[in-house]
């Protein structure tokens, strides 16, 4: 598996963790989860979940940095947009799932989960550039740089050094 | 219709009518719940289509409950309280409670998604306005056709571009088409469930006689009726011409997979 997708993993289990505890259905209680991730709050409030949020995301934020250069980008990319708007969804998900009569919020909660694998989609344009001297590719479908002559992308022997 | 039997239709009216008012309830907190989530994530279909599977498996629960309550506690009292044919009044009323359900159930979803695909409209029209650029000099570029990813040589500095259309203009086209057409559809693709319906009631009055060709026919004129609608829908909202090669194709796989097997069909038009 991927790092960065090992990671997300993580990081939706603790997702799962505190929404539970939020709602009552863990067995430790709000207090004791939501200071486990050194955040003093009696009750799931807005404010508090948000700050429980905050600190997953500095811990997955700091994990990150140590496994990116073993994973795939777009990997990362997918990750990095899920961790920007993570704090900001915990409370928006804790009221979806306690609002609802029917038990459908838990439906709604894990909907919202892996909201985001478009992060690194649709940007506009891309341009391909030489590895070796950063000039733009001229032709399309030749990976010759047309400027210095090398090879636009690395090839196996340079990766493998 | 005895006191009793009128007595025993009464109460499966009544359970009915609970599992009716519960998907009621249900849909109503679903159109309420998915139109949020589709206005917290306009571009990304995944969370709404994460929670219609999820809805849709609270339904399918809410359905089982019909065939276990009648398999454990009905169907027996249906066949005590008359002959065969009492208990098909029993197991119609099922069949047609049955179905019904699942229409009202896909009659919601399609709506949830039109309006998702509603919202996209504006926002595909929005994106369509951007001017795309080179990303090495800045200077304009002019896609051939804005909604299909192209390499694009910069008409300044000859640079490479890889165009890839806005997400909103992809989104719409690759999602709100189907969930529109879809829709469109679904009115036909119902009628067809119960003409299916009338047609087994019909040969069961009949000792399961054959289906008769001339009836054969009217189904395959519903199901080209269907898809046509389908595809002319889909070309609609894209503005391109009808894919005839669609519609055929979906009608090969009827012809081959409900026509050819039959005798009478067979019989008369082969299997060409």
């Amino acid at each position: 598996m991927d790092p960065a997708d090992a990671l997300a993993q993580q990081l939706d289990s603790h997702r799962r963790h505190v929404l539970d505890a939020a709602a009552g259905k863990e067995a430790s209680s709000w207090t004791e989860v939501a200071a486990a991730y050194g955040v003093q709050s009696p009750s799931p409030t807005p404010e508090a979940l948000e700050a429980v949020g905050k600190s997953i995301v500095e811990g997955a934020t700091a994990a990150l940095k140590g496994i990116e250069k073993d994973a795939d980008p777009r990997r990362v990319a997918f990750l990095k947009g899920r961790l920007e708007k993570f704090a900001a969804d915990l409370p928006v998900a804790h009221k979806q799932s306690s609002g609802s009569k029917l038990g459908l919020g838990g439906i709604f909660a894990n909907a919202t989960a892996h909201a985001g694998w478009t992060g690194g989609h649709g940007k506009i344009k891309r341009v391909i550039k030489c590895r070796n001297c950063g000039a733009p590719q001229q032709e399309a479908r030749v990976f010759v740089c047309s400027f210095c002559g090398g090879p636009v992308f690395a090839t196996d022997e340079t990766t493998s050094e | 219709m005895n006191a009793e039997q009128q007595a025993l239709v009464q109460r499966w009216d009544g359970f009915l009518a609970k599992i009716k008012e519960r998907l009621d309830e249900i849909i109503a907190e679903a159109t309420a719940g998915c139109a949020q989530i589709a206005a917290q994530h306009p571009l990304d279909s995944l969370p709404l289509n994460n929670a219609l599977t999820g809805l849709d498996h609270r339904i399918r629960q809410l359905r089982e409950r019909i065939e276990e309550t009648w398999d454990g506690q009905v169907e027996e009292k249906f066949s005590d309280a008359g002959d065969g044919g009492f208990l098909d009044v029993g197991l119609d009323k099922k069949e047609d409670f049955e179905t019904a359900f699942d229409h009202h159930w896909s009659n919601a979803k399609a709506k949830i998604l039109c309006d998702y695909a509603a919202s996209l409209y504006p926002l595909a029209q929005e994106a369509s306005q951007q001017q795309p650029k080179c990303d090495q000099c800045g200077a304009p570029l002019t896609p051939s056709i804005i909604y299909k990813s192209e390499m694009i040589a910069c008409p300044a500095c000859s640079a490479q571009n890889l165009y890839e259309p806005p997400l909103a203009i992809v989104a719409y086209r690759g999602t709100a088409a189907h969930y529109l057409a879809d829709a469109a559809m679904l009115p036909k693709r119902q009628a067809i469930d119960w003409f299916r319906i009338e047609v087994d009631r019909w040969r069961r009055a009949r000792e399961w006689a054959p289906e008769p060709l001339e009836s054969l026919e009217k189904w395959r004129a519903m199901e080209l009726d269907a898809w046509t609608t389908y595809a002319n829908e889909k070309a609609r909202v894209l503005g391109e011409p009808v894919d005839q090669g669609y519609i055929d194709g979906r009608m090969a796989h009827f012809d081959k997979y409900e026509l050819h097997m039959n005798q009478v069909w067979v019989n008369a038009h082969g299997k060409g």
